[in-house]
């Protein structure tokens, strides 16, 4: 496995919604979405989150079967699905991965999204419709197995963690000898996680008015309990809120910067080696 | 005296789904989102929103920043519960908190279809603030088929329009100008979309009552707005997506006395270098423009109105 060959593609990089405009044109305004891959691994993919940037990996990607890993089943991690070609394509699979969320299941929420009153697409999850979907809701820590997942095969693995039990889904992915642990916002840094090479790291939800004290001192915190876990390890900053600007994201890049050369801002359109 | 007209901006201006591709940097990526305000003693409050697309964020970033300390006494009028059409509402209530005092208004459905309200509570209950925790004042308000509401200076009425489910156009009418949005609609006599309203409303019923209503709509108001989604092969191969067409939005508002019209609800397809060359080839009987995101418009006094 030629492991300097795994890259990370950035679709999508927003959280709660995508607001696309003048202010985000540098960074980029839709909501998450990112693609893991190599040349290795050409039949097949890992996608984190499913929010309007899926869209745009299916239509600049010939997409082989994927297993789409979800954080959560918010609106803002599904959103992408409806409007992404491959779901309604019956020569098409992919394995969606969720955490179980007590009261409101995986299909639920995708079935719910596509209510006759909210889309006026057609269920994808319609066998006579759309490609094979299969969906696992994620219940305890540990590998995600699946015979038909990619995952259950090398070079790919993966592991979950669930952080707040029943509501969000820590992951860490491991293509060859290279590994990457997805924390979205809410994820506790304390955790034990696996090592990792690489970790995407969301920032935590909140308003304007609370980001700049709360919001970022988080981040700063949660970074450096994650460096000490982890001193090799490149961090990538995400799941902007839809707010932020391209100038105040060139100015946390700035502040962060100075906190640790080790850390970067995911920029959509961006593909970053795993190395 | 002279009145200074109502003000209009978009905030979003795209159909379906946002785009933050570089082919719609011009026109912007944001799903549809109309703000309308009439100036009065020195403010621009937009009191009246039309749809909640998620321009409807970049909408409230604006307000927050243009008036730091200000209540904010919105009207927001839902067309329909579409996602592109409601997307922006939870980060819009979280982001004006307890400075918002909105009210929803939108067409009344048979009671055993989902409300604009359900929907949005639905949406809300996979968004991380629930909607228990939205600090917001919000009130729905329900209007029947071509019932007005009036909110300070304005006068709101509603207009089903033909797109699938229940879709509704609105009017806008206040002493300095009127408005009329017509977005999502399919041209009736192409295809018939839109459910019934009334329990013994035929189809032949409900097509005459959708044809009349848009053209309603577009006798009342001097601005236009209109669903081109489509060009006309487009719409040939989809008709049921419930859009319509360039040549269905001059036809409609040529016979209207309409003195300006906006192409709305932008195919993301379609680059915005496609979309200025599609209106450029216009002949012009009236002004046809683009809807573009963040450009305020006027819309001054009219001085012949279409009959009541």
């Amino acid at each position: 496995m030629d492991s300097d060959r795994v890259q990370l593609t950035i679709w999508g990089n927003r959280q709660d919604q995508s607001l696309p405009g003048p202010g985000s044109n540098f960074w980029g305004g839709v909501s998450a979405c990112y693609e893991i891959w190599s040349p290795c691994t050409a039949t097949s993919r890992v996608i984190l989150e499913a929010g309007h940037g899926l869209r745009q990996l299916a239509l600049q990607r010939e997409l082989p079967r994927a297993d789409i890993l979800l954080s959560s089943a918010h609106w803002d991690k599904i959103q992408g699905i409806p409007f992404t070609p491959n779901f309604y394509n019956p020569n098409w699979s992919a394995q969606i991965w969720a955490p179980a969320i007590p009261g409101q299941s995986l299909l639920e929420s995708l079935l719910g999204q596509q209510r006759s009153d909210l889309c006026p697409v057609p269920n994808f999850y319609d066998p006579t419709i759309g490609a094979l979907i299969e969906l696992t809701e994620v219940v305890h820590d540990g590998p995600l197995l699946h015979p038909e997942s990619s995952l259950a095969n090398p070079p790919w693995s993966a592991q979950a963690c669930l952080n707040v039990p029943g509501q969000l889904h820590s992951v860490c992915v491991t293509v060859g000898d290279r590994a990457l642990l997805y924390l979205p916002a809410g994820a506790a840094a304390s955790k034990s996680y696996p090592q990792a090479d690489f970790i995407l790291l969301g920032l935590p939800h909140q308003t304007p008015d609370r980001f700049a004290d709360v919001g970022l001192a988080e981040t700063k915190n949660k970074m450096a309990l994650l460096l000490e876990q982890n001193p090799t390890a490149q961090i990538v900053l995400t799941n902007f809120l839809p707010w932020q600007q391209d100038e105040e994201l060139q100015r946390l890049q700035f502040q962060l910067a100075q906190f640790s050369p080790k850390v970067q801002l995911a920029r959509v359109g961006q593909t970053i080696p795993l190395h | 005296m002279q009145l200074p007209g109502l003000q209009g901006c978009f905030w979003g201006v795209r159909g379906s789904f946002p785009s933050g591709r570089p082919e719609h940097q011009t026109l912007g990526g944001n799903t549809p989102c109309l703000a309308i305000s009439a100036p009065h003693n020195g403010q621009t409050l937009p009191l009246l929103i039309i749809d909640a697309g998620t321009g409807l964020l970049g909408l409230a970033l604006s307000l927050l920043q243009t008036h730091p300390v200000s209540q904010f006494d919105i009207l927001l009028c839902i067309s329909h519960a579409h996602w592109d059409h409601i997307s922006g509402f939870p980060a819009f209530v979280e982001l004006l908190g307890p400075r918002a005092n909105i009210k929803v208004v939108s067409l009344k459905r048979p009671a055993q279809s989902y409300s604009i309200e359900n929907s949005l509570r639905w949406q809300q209950s996979r968004c991380p603030q629930t909607w228990e925790q939205i600090q917001a004042r919000i009130e729905f308000a329900e209007l029947s088929d071509r019932q007005s509401l009036s909110f300070q200076n304005f006068q709101v009425s509603t207009a089903q329009l033909n797109h699938p489910g229940y879709s509704s156009g609105f009017l806008v009418q206040a002493e300095e100008g009127q408005l009329a949005y017509i977005s999502d609609i399919a041209p009736v006599c192409d295809i018939l979309l839109a459910e019934p309203l009334y329990e013994d409303e035929q189809p032949s019923q409900l097509r005459q009552r959708l044809y009349d209503n848009e053209m309603w709509l577009a006798n009342h108001a001097q601005t236009v707005i209109y669903d081109t989604f489509f060009t006309d092969p487009d719409f040939q191969g989809r008709p049921h997506w419930g859009h319509s067409t360039l040549e269905r939005a001059l036809s409609t508002c040529s016979s209207n006395l309409v003195e300006r019209l906006f192409l709305f609800h932008h195919n993301s397809e379609y680059s915005d270098e496609f979309q200025l060359k599609r209106v450029a080839e216009v002949p012009a009987s009236m002004e046809v423009r683009l809807a573009q995101e963040r450009v305020p418009f006027f819309i001054e006094v009219r001085s012949k109105i279409g009959g009541q």
